[in-house]
């Protein structure tokens, strides 16, 4: 398959937080939204309710991992604003216990604790995404209508989005496997084939990486995780050995 | 009631005169900062709270009669630790699981959502109205202010201790918010709950009457209620502050040293008009509206989006 579809659009927010699996008590954010937090978006937008357990909707309907499952659906994430870190604190509740949960003035503070968060600020992706299923017209209407079903937001539900759909862009991939390409998105190291230096380091980028999960199946169980290689101020990464494709903007895009 | 069923977007600006709007737990207490841009923050949960407060206090929602806040701090009857576990469990059995009777009597839940403890479960409700973390419009500092306690630090001292607090001397700060009306399904929130929530957010900040908060005031709330399931989003970042000439942007000390500029604002509004019902408009007559030179004028009623 020589040329392909994509429905591309940009996602911003002042703050967002895309917590990393393995901190349980250091809520810390990967540098990029990855596919399973970018899929929980698709799903406020479509108006896909939030599985309660057992990949199971309270209303009925096919599930969201169901509906992005990696059978149907490619993601490809593009910085185009510098990525920024910064630390807020919030005083969290414990709502485990019914005791600390409804005395809040609850003595010697037992309920309450304070927890540094790190979020990302004015953050900015362009999402590439590949999607082979009957709802993806209706997806890219309302992406480029902002016609969103529920509020999507970015990690935490204070951090409000915006999305904005830029159409759908077609794909042709880029042939050559033996000298370094430009790729204007995140790289998934892990995908990379070939014999020795794979990625042409600039001295003047800014380099960072991320063990991020790619897939997850209904029963919440991790298929697939993939290191993934980004330049943190948008620059592209000269990379070889890549399945790259080329959009109609000249863009080289790689799908993690 | 019937449940709602448009969206309706939220701009809501209120001035903080010397006061700390929002006290960083995690930075003795200052006021939540972000020194990149000088801006002033304040957490989208203290929004929260002043509205919990002003329904607690004000309206009736004190437990009574079938109306309650669900988050709130509850009284303890006796004073020994054994009674307050009573009371909480009895006020846990006063909801256990039903999830029906806590949406029909906690309005903040209807509102703002939950994560309800069930005995052995926990319910999880997004909450149809959601807050951005706020922002100051004009860029500001932080001011150390010391002053002497009335208690001294321990027995037999002859001098009693200092204190320390941090204050903004003026910010004007910005919330936007958005009401999801297919959330609203899930938590039945109501046209009646809508209208609790767009009072409280005014008068709630008007009543914030602790040493650290009096001072500040609402000065404009813009909900633009649309026909469709549409936002515009970001109506805050569309505001600008100009400082008037001869004052610097971090002198500015009350809505005399400044204009707001809604030119952006007002077009965002009007591009869209199509998709609007109308906006609603509430505003405190000292703040000066202007788009580009021009002087405009704004009172509280409901517009059609291209009178705005």
């Amino acid at each position: 398959m020589n040329s392909e579809e994509v429905l591309a659009f940009t996602l911003r927010g002042e703050y967002g937080h895309f917590r990393k699996f393995n901190t349980t008590t250091s809520p810390l954010s990967y540098s990029l939204p990855g596919p399973t937090a970018l899929a929980g978006l698709m799903g406020a937008v479509l108006g896909i309710e939030r599985e309660d357990s057992g990949g199971k909707l309270p209303g009925g309907g096919e599930p969201l991992r169901e509906a992005f499952s990696p059978k149907r659906c490619r993601w490809a994430v593009q910085v185009i604003h510098p990525v920024k870190k910064v630390y807020i604190g919030f005083n969290l509740i414990n709502t485990k216990a019914f005791a600390d949960y409804y005395n809040l003035d609850g003595r010697a503070n037992k309920g309450r604790t304070q927890v540094e968060f790190e979020l990302l600020k004015d953050l900015a992706y362009r999402i590439y995404l590949q999607w082979d299923h009957p709802r993806r017209d209706e997806l890219a209407e309302r992406l480029s209508v902002r016609r969103h079903h529920f509020t999507p937001y970015l990690g935490l539900s204070q951090f409000t989005a915006e999305l904005d759909g830029e159409g759908t862009e077609k794909l042709k991939k880029v042939s050559g496997d033996d000298e370094f390409e430009a790729c204007h998105s995140a790289i998934n190291l892990s995908l990379l084939e070939g014999e020795g230096r794979l990625i042409d380091f600039g001295d003047e980028q800014h380099y960072h990486t991320d063990t991020l999960p790619l897939e997850m199946n209904l029963q919440r169980e991790i298929g697939r995780y993939g290191e993934v290689l980004l330049e943190t101020h948008g620059n592209p990464i000269k990379v070889k050995g890549a399945e790259l494709y080329r959009t109609q903007t000249g863009q080289h895009i790689h799908f993690l | 009631m019937n449940t709602i069923n448009n969206r309706t977007e939220l701009l809501f600006l209120f001035e903080a005169e010397n006061t700390n709007p929002n006290g960083d737990p995690m930075n003795e207490n200052r006021p939540r900062y972000d020194a990149e841009d000088s801006t002033a923050l304040v957490s989208d949960v203290r929004l929260k709270r002043t509205i919990r407060d002003y329904w607690l206090e004000y309206k009736g929602y004190n437990g009574e009669n079938g109306k309650d806040i669900f988050v709130r701090e509850t009284s303890y009857e006796g004073d020994k630790g054994e009674k307050f576990i009573v009371s909480g469990k009895r006020r846990a059995e006063k909801f256990k699981d039903s999830k029906d009777k806590v949406l029909e009597e906690c309005l903040d839940v209807r509102v703002f959502g939950a994560v309800l403890p069930l005995k052995g479960d926990s319910l999880t409700f997004t909450g149809p109205v959601q807050f951005q973390m706020g922002r100051s419009l004009n860029k500001t500092e932080v001011t150390p202010e010391q002053g002497t306690g009335a208690f001294s630090s321990g027995d037999g001292k002859k001098q009693s201790t200092f204190r320390m607090e941090y204050k903004l001397p003026y910010a004007l700060i910005g919330f936007n918010g958005i009401i999801n009306e297919k959330a609203a399904q899930y938590t039945h929130m109501t046209e009646e709950d809508r209208a609790l929530l767009m009072e409280g957010i005014w008068e709630g900040t008007k009543n914030l009457i602790s040493r650290s908060k009096y001072g500040q005031f609402p000065l404009l709330m813009v909900a633009i209620h649309y026909k469709d399931s549409y936002q515009i989003g970001s109506l805050r970042q569309r505001l600008q502050v100009k400082s008037n000439e001869g004052v610097a942007e971090k002198m500015i000390r009350s809505t005399e040293d400044y204009t707001l500029d809604v030119s952006r604002l007002r077009e965002a509004i009007r591009e869209v008009a199509d998709k609007i019902d109308h906006v609603e408009v509430r505003i405190d007559n000292r703040l000066q509206l202007v788009d580009g030179d021009e002087k405009i004028k704004w009172t509280s009623k409901n517009y059609q989006a291209n009178e705005l």
